[in-house]
């Protein structure tokens, strides 16, 4: 395919590195840096080596202890497939040969899984991946020497070989980690220069948020990049206070017995909301429940051209539940997903994180709004781009498809209604949104007032169209809507191989229920990464979408 | 359900709808039919959504492919292409919640507009085992059942009562049509040329498992 090559080129040059590491906070794959973070928090585990080993290398880690280390590529579901490169050279062996003895091994002796680093699943743009190992071998092979003497206690018997391999990991994990303390502190002078700058340097918030943004400084960054908080950081906490009093004020005047109700729209936010993220701890709680049904109640009242539509309650979210980690200590950030908000927030504070909820929703639907309004012709005009886009990328798939009768609206209304949100995990949404929001594109609602826009926005503009940024390296500007029929896209034909074997029937049910409840943060990576191709591949074919 | 299975197998192919308002329980009705399954956290249907089952009629195997439709009025653009090659339909309303009843009307008339004329038509008050909540009296669904020839049966997904009856009830009710009547809605959905359609959405006998991999053409 000669897509190949052009890709893997294309990810060298591409400033979305798709290895480049954010932090991964909720990540649960067992890997080193992981379970040490973790034991941080517990003030009575005692040092091991490994800690020891960790700590000196990232002198910045223990404050930092919220932030679990990046998530290795793969699961043990894949291993298997790597067995028959045993013994073959010896880097092979150190990153492909994960058999299940090995893994037996390191479960004696307590010791976390280590995972292979080529993304999770099987998929016909593996190539970037593999270059990308073999870098990263080389870097880790050049200095794994230094290490060798920090390495935890292992059993004398176990082989060389595996202790090499240990080391690797080791070694490895510390330097996602290095990377992701320089993540960290790289977003934080962004976001609060110290210098007199009275701007952010949006573009360049944009163009690192990409590649994932650290839970610390999520909160803050979100509300940037969807253009709810202003760059102007002179500006911010006015307009923060002067937005969240309009909402405290439009709610309690619609939740007054001067506001008629509307009942219609009021059932149905009352009878999803119960039925939104049932999953989750989070979403069982009162409080929670309240608060999700004023902001979607105000919004619909605000909106009446669209009104409350269902899957709107899923999008607001991923924003409800960053926004509380906001008032979490570094180390209980996880806990969100657990706690009420209100043992940890004042009245005061929920109402805040709804506002800021309110505003970001709102920010984002504008976004799509034809989504939702009557006859949802976004959705209808999305899921015929997805299909004219398959067609072109997958002409094998698409005709299978055709000649089963299976059709783009049969599958792909809800990846369009809820932006593929249902599909994943809540953890790999909200990574994925870390990029999506980054597609925002602030120009879309205030072109129209181009002429009579503020300087700062004029200064966003022009330099983003002239910074080499990944989006704006175009002579246009990419929109979240576009961006997600290519996501849409590679994840369909992720699949391709499978769906190829596939009837009518299992095609369906398959794809109203994928494999994806083991994706980790590298699989969404991988999947943003290859959309990202798709999209610098194909963007002139794609250029009348809009 | 001896004899039974939910393999590929079958002789015939039904499309059926399943209607109504949100949250009366459309997909937990379907789960129960299809899987034996019941998730009182379900979320909330986007869209359509499908799954299978086949059973036996006066010893034809019958496979029953049926669409789960989004209730929300919003979708309804999306939700009434799937009506058009639907051979069957099911109503379902919540017996605790007479608004839900009340859109019944609503939905029928949709449904007339929207389907074949000849889309056979089953009412369902679901929700059974809260009848200490009931807000609609039996009769009176019966009654409306009958004034417009609908089949109807009271079910309650949570604990199955009735769930397979229903179903088997209007799948029966379809295939005693077709084989007096012998229509062949293929032709008839012809004339909707541009209706979203499953493989077969036919009455006429499916071609067996073989012949339609190997020809990658289902009828």
């Amino acid at each position: 395919m000669a897509i190949r090559s052009s890709s893997s080129s294309r990810i060298d040059q591409s400033p979305r590195e798709m290895f480049q590491r954010s932090n991964s906070n909720t990540s649960s794959s067992p890997n080193i840096v992981g379970s040490l973070l973790k034991s941080w928090k517990k003030s009575t585990d005692s040092f091991t080596d490994s800690k020891k080993h960790s700590s000196r290398n990232s002198p910045s880690a223990r404050h930092m202890s919220p932030l679990r280390a990046p998530s290795h590529n793969g699961s043990q579901t894949h291993l298997h497939h790597h067995n028959h490169h045993l013994h073959h050279t010896t880097r092979d062996k150190y990153f492909k040969d994960l058999d299940e003895d090995w893994s037996a091994v390191i479960d004696d002796y307590n010791m976390p899984i280590p995972m292979i680093n080529n993304g999770g699943i099987e998929t016909t743009l593996r190539p970037p991946a593999v270059i990308q190992d073999d870098r990263a071998i080389e870097s880790q092979k050049s200095s794994m020497d230094s290490y060798q003497g920090t390495i935890p206690n292992l059993n004398r018997t176990i082989s060389n070989d595996l202790k090499l391999q240990y080391q690797i990991e080791v070694e490895k994990d510390v330097q996602e980690l290095n990377s992701l303390m320089v993540r960290i502190e790289k977003f934080k002078k962004l976001i609060k220069p110290k210098d007199s700058t009275t701007q952010v340097n949006l573009p360049e918030i944009r163009k690192l948020a990409w590649n994932g943004i650290p839970m610390v400084h999520r909160p803050v960054v979100w509300k940037l990049l969807i253009g709810y908080l202003p760059s102007n950081l002179k500006r911010q906490e006015q307009v923060l206070n002067r937005k969240r009093l309009e909402y405290k004020q439009g709610v309690d005047h619609i939740f007054s017995d001067n506001h008629e109700k509307d009942v219609t729209t009021w059932h149905q936010i009352e009878i999803d909301i119960p039925r939104t993220n049932p999953h989750i701890p989070l979403y069982q709680f009162e409080s929670v429940h309240n608060s999700l049904k004023r902001i979607l109640y105000f919004w619909a009242i605000r909106h009446p051209a669209s009104g409350y539509v269902q899957g709107i309650n899923d999008l607001v979210t991923p924003f409800f539940q960053v926004f509380l980690s906001e008032y979490l200590s570094p180390s209980a950030k996880d806990d969100v997903y657990s706690l009420d908000p209100l043992t940890y927030l004042t009245a005061e504070q929920l109402s805040d994180v709804e506002a800021d909820c309110f505003w970001c929703l709102s920010k984002l639907l504008e976004q799509i709004t034809d989504y939702f309004i009557h006859g949802q012709p976004g959705i209808l005009k999305q899921v015929k781009h997805l299909s004219q886009l398959v067609k072109r990328i997958d002409c094998d798939l698409f005709s299978h498809f055709e000649s089963e009768h299976v059709e783009f609206l049969q599958f792909s209304v809800r990846w369009m209604n809820c932006l593929l949100m249902r599909e994943f995990q809540m953890s790999m949404v909200i990574r994925m949104w870390d990029t999506y929001l980054s597609e925002t594109s602030l120009e879309t609602s205030i072109v129209s007032e181009d002429l009579m826009s503020d300087a700062s926005t004029s200064l966003d503009r022009k330099s983003r169209t002239s910074s080499s940024g990944p989006s704006s390296s175009d002579s246009r500007q990419t929109t979240l809507s576009e961006f997600h029929v290519f996501v849409c896209a590679a994840f369909l034909v992720k699949w391709s191989d499978e769906l190829m074997k596939m009837d009518f029937q299992e095609i369906i049910t398959f794809l109203q229920n994928p494999p994806t409840k083991s994706w980790k943060e590298s699989d969404i990576e991988m999947l943003l990464s290859e959309a990202y191709i798709w999209q610098s591949l194909y963007k002139d074919a794609t250029s009348h979408w809009r | 359900m001896q004899g039974e299975d939910y393999g590929y197998d079958y002789d015939f192919l039904f499309k059926i709808v399943l209607i109504g308002d949100s949250g009366v329980g459309k997909s937990n009705l379907l789960s129960r039919f299809t899987a034996n399954e019941f998730n009182l956290d379900s979320k909330t249907t986007i869209g359509v959504e499908f799954a299978t089952r086949t059973i036996e009629v006066e010893g034809k195997k019958i496979k029953a492919q049926i669409w789960d439709t989004a209730g929300q009025e919003r979708y309804r653009a999306i939700t009434t292409a799937y009506y058009r090659a639907a051979v069957g339909a099911l109503i379902v309303y919540d017996i605790t919640k007479s608004s839900s009843y009340e859109n019944c009307n609503h939905w029928l008339a949709e449904l007339k507009q929207n389907a074949d004329e000849n889309v056979a038509v089953g009412l369902i008050g679901n929700k059974s085992d809260l009848d200490h909540k009931r807000a609609v009296p039996t009769d009176e669904a019966r009654n409306y059942a009958q004034e417009n020839q609908l089949l109807f049966t009271e079910t309650s997904a949570l604990n199955a009562d009735n769930v397979d009856e229903a179903f088997r009830a209007l799948i029966t009710a379809i295939y005693q049509m077709i084989s007096k009547n012998q229509l062949d809605l293929n032709d008839a959905s012809g004339n909707n040329a541009n209706a979203p359609k499953g493989p077969t959405i036919s009455l006429t006998p499916a071609p067996n498992e073989k012949h339609k991999k190997s020809t990658n053409n289902c009828c």
